[in-house]
């Protein structure tokens, strides 16, 4: 009679084992197939030279002109439709950078001229650059910050700013 | 019978001697018309407007007075004495007049500018730094356009190297003239050739030099 009873114990823990053991199979089978890849940016910028466009998933198309003196450059490459945008117009470049918005940049160096459109943003206009800001924004939108000078002042929507830093 | 003979002489003489006279005023009248046919040429007869008729200017043998009368009379040309743009190039002159004093003063206010700016940067930028040491040489004195020295300063924070002799002048000569592309594909490629890739790499801090190598990693710019 005990044992019966001690091999039948002997079953139970078995039983209760193997069971926990599948649970956890299970478990971990299926977290494996709920995790999805993270999304991963390509490092890196665009080096628009003269003559040359470029447009990243943010929405930030740059072209430089054919007879501009200086390179443009887009970070990130390629990005995702949320992405804050950077754009560097180097040294003597000219062209025309439109699609900014809230979270982008347009930095202008010394002797580049450059005319940006958008709907919000930041552009920071260095000593000896020029250019016009233009908000597409409908009346009560956002506005375009330009800062120049150690000031700065604002392009409300529908207006275009011309810049002289 | 003397007597007689004196008296029919007389008559004789006076007679021929009319005779002569009256021959002699006729062929002088005749004479003096002759010349002034000769003397006096036809002259067109003019017209109230001061133009000449056709038909006295085209007047040709057997040409007959109907076909003369067939051709269209000239349009009347008004005749002016003033120049329709003497007004304009008067107003044009005064404006490049005015224009060429205006730009003698952009001159001498640019030059007190750049007087006042090299004053300022003296004082913000140590002799041991780029910009300060070229402030210190005699071409900062020299270099009279403001927008020159803003770039030289710009270009000196960007690559921090000390400039030789010439070379602040170069890049004035080179900022006034808008004419990078003869030495580079950019401005900025043009400057890294002229100050030399090696120089910039040697004495750059190492992540400039690291950031300009891979900036221009696709571009024979770098022998890296």
């Amino acid at each position: 009679m005990r044992s019966i009873l001690t091999l039948a114990a002997m079953l139970l823990c078995a039983s209760v084992a193997l069971s926990q053991a599948a649970a956890t199979t299970t478990n971990s089978a299926s977290n494996q197939q709920s995790a999805e890849p993270k999304p991963i940016e390509p490092l890196g910028h665009e080096k628009v030279e003269p003559g040359e466009c470029h447009t990243n998933k943010d929405g930030v198309k740059v072209c430089n002109d054919a007879d501009s003196d200086g390179d443009f450059t887009v970070d990130p490459k390629t990005g995702s439709t949320t992405s804050e945008t950077t754009v560097e117009a180097k040294n003597d470049a000219t062209g025309t950078v439109d699609g900014i918005d809230g979270n982008d940049t347009v930095n202008c160096a010394n002797g580049s001229n450059v005319t940006i459109t958008g709907t919000g943003g930041t552009v920071n206009a260095n000593s000896g650059s020029n250019g016009s800001v233009q908000n597409t924004n409908a009346a009560g939108g956002a506005s375009i910050t330009i800062n120049i000078g150690g000031g700065s002042i604002q392009v409300p929507p529908g207006s275009t700013i011309p810049f002289s830093g | 019978m003397k007597r007689t003979h004196l008296i029919g002489g007389l008559c004789v003489i006076a007679v021929s001697a009319f005779g002569l006279s009256t021959l002699t005023v006729q062929d002088r009248s005749t004479e003096g018309v002759a010349a002034t046919r000769v003397e006096e040429p036809r002259e067109p007869v003019a017209d109230q407007r001061g133009s000449f008729a056709p038909e006295e200017l085209v007047a040709a043998p057997g040409v007959s007075q109907g076909t003369r009368e067939e051709v269209p009379s000239l349009p009347a040309v008004p005749v002016t004495t003033e120049d329709p743009c003497a007004s304009v190039v008067a107003d044009l002159d005064a404006a490049i007049v005015v224009n060429n004093a205006h730009e003698k003063t952009i001159a001498q206010l640019n030059e007190k500018l750049a007087e006042v700016m090299r004053e300022r940067d003296r004082f913000m930028y140590g002799e041991d730094t780029p910009y300060g040491a070229f402030l210190s040489s005699y071409e900062a004195d020299e270099i009279n356009d403001p927008n020159a020295l803003v770039r030289i300063e710009d270009w000196l924070q960007k690559f921090p190297v000390f400039l030789g002799v010439g070379e602040a002048t170069w890049i004035a000569e080179r900022t006034g003239a808008k004419d990078w592309k003869l030495y580079g594909r950019t401005s900025e490629l043009a400057l890294i050739r002229f100050l030399g890739p090696d120089r910039l790499v040697a004495e750059l801090p190492p992540a400039r030099s690291a950031e300009l190598i891979a900036y221009y990693a696709d571009e024979p710019v770098f022998n890296q």
